[in-house]
């Protein structure tokens, strides 16, 4: 990601694969700029009179860029670790990467809670406000992944997930 | 040095609440527990979440810490190792903790010498074909897919059918 002087909203989004030459900063008369777009990111590169060159990138999906940030950066809390408790693995995390993204992407899901669990992975829950039902996901160390769709005190199924497969505890959700 | 200790540590022992010393009594077994004696287990503000309620991903299963309330009192919950003055309790009963027969509690003393309590219980998970008057050894735990879901539907009937007993300060 990038740490850009530039909103996203500043320049338009070009055209898919297609590279345009924007000037960014009309203040300052030695910099000028690439501005292109490959899948979903917005390349810029800032050409200056000394010939020096920074390339960057800039992402124009900031709700994934968000739930990247939410899943990699989630709390541990210290007194589990007092306990012996391990924090997620990288590879955890990883994989609930993916699982979040891919609920995102296939579904338009976005987790109302991502934190580490006890049970030493990650904890994401999903609430369907229409329904009422909650949608609670865990992601353990050593990589399985079990599901249990609730609504209120009433447990409608709890799923073991194998092979990515969220269709049935998605289905059982949105009901 | 080591006379403050001991001052300290007989003051504190002095304080320290007759129920949940061992005083040579015994480990009981399974069958002592009554279906509706109730387990109590110690939590804190970081267990919950924006709504007041406990977060499902704090509770821990297998192998639930908890006391016996038969032996011990709710605030008792605060006197073990990383306890805290402010920690509140909550509940639920030996029934709750048998679910399914997915598990069951188990009496097991701890003899520390500065957190000695009788009242501690476990709640250990059984395997298919056990009985829930089985006493499942310590730090069972069986690597099976299939489990997890299991252990997941367990712990959320647990928080369903908990009772707040003492909020945290």
């Amino acid at each position: 990601m990038t740490t850009a002087n530039a909103y996203i909203q500043d320049f338009f989004p070009p055209q898919r694969y297609k590279w345009k030459k924007t000037k960014l900063f009309s203040s300052k008369k030695d910099t000028s700029s690439e501005v292109g777009k490959e899948s979903n990111e917005i390349k810029i590169n800032f050409f200056y009179s000394d010939k020096t060159i920074l390339k960057t990138n800039i992402s124009i999906e900031p709700i994934k860029d968000h739930l990247r940030a939410k899943t990699i950066s989630v709390p541990f809390p210290v007194k589990w670790r007092l306990e012996g408790i391990s924090p997620p693995t990288i590879k955890c995390k990883e994989i609930t990467l993916n699982v979040v993204l891919k609920l995102y992407d296939d579904f338009f899901l976005i987790p109302d809670r991502v934190s580490s669990s006890i049970e030493e992975g990650i904890f994401l829950k999903y609430i369907d406000y229409l329904s009422g039902n909650y949608l609670s996901i865990e992601i353990y160390n050593d990589l399985d992944i079990a599901a249990i769709i609730t609504n209120g005190d009433k447990i409608i199924k709890a799923i073991d997930i194998y092979n990515d497969n969220f269709d049935e505890a998605i289905k059982i959700f949105k009901k | 040095m080591t006379i403050l200790m001991k001052l300290l540590r007989f003051l504190k022992n002095d304080r320290y609440p007759d129920c949940l010393k061992i005083k040579g009594r015994p480990k009981l077994p399974t069958s002592s527990f009554k279906e509706a004696d109730r387990l109590y287990h110690a939590f804190d503000n970081e267990d919950l979440d924006e709504y007041e309620n406990i977060k499902l991903e704090t509770i821990r299963f297998p192998d639930f810490s908890c006391n016996w309330s038969r032996f011990s009192k709710l605030r008792h919950v605060r006197l073990r190792k990383n306890g805290k003055k402010t920690d509140g309790c909550y509940s639920f009963t030996v029934q709750v903790s048998r679910y399914k027969s997915f598990a069951t509690p188990v009496h097991d003393p701890i003899s520390d010498r500065i957190f000695p309590n009788y009242s501690h219980v476990e709640v250990r998970e059984l395997f298919e074909g056990e009985d829930i008057l089985y006493e499942p050894p310590k730090n069972r735990k069986k690597k099976s897919k299939k489990r997890k879901s299991i252990r997941m539907e367990y712990r959320q009937n647990l928080l369903n059918n908990k009772f707040i007993e003492l909020s945290p300060e």
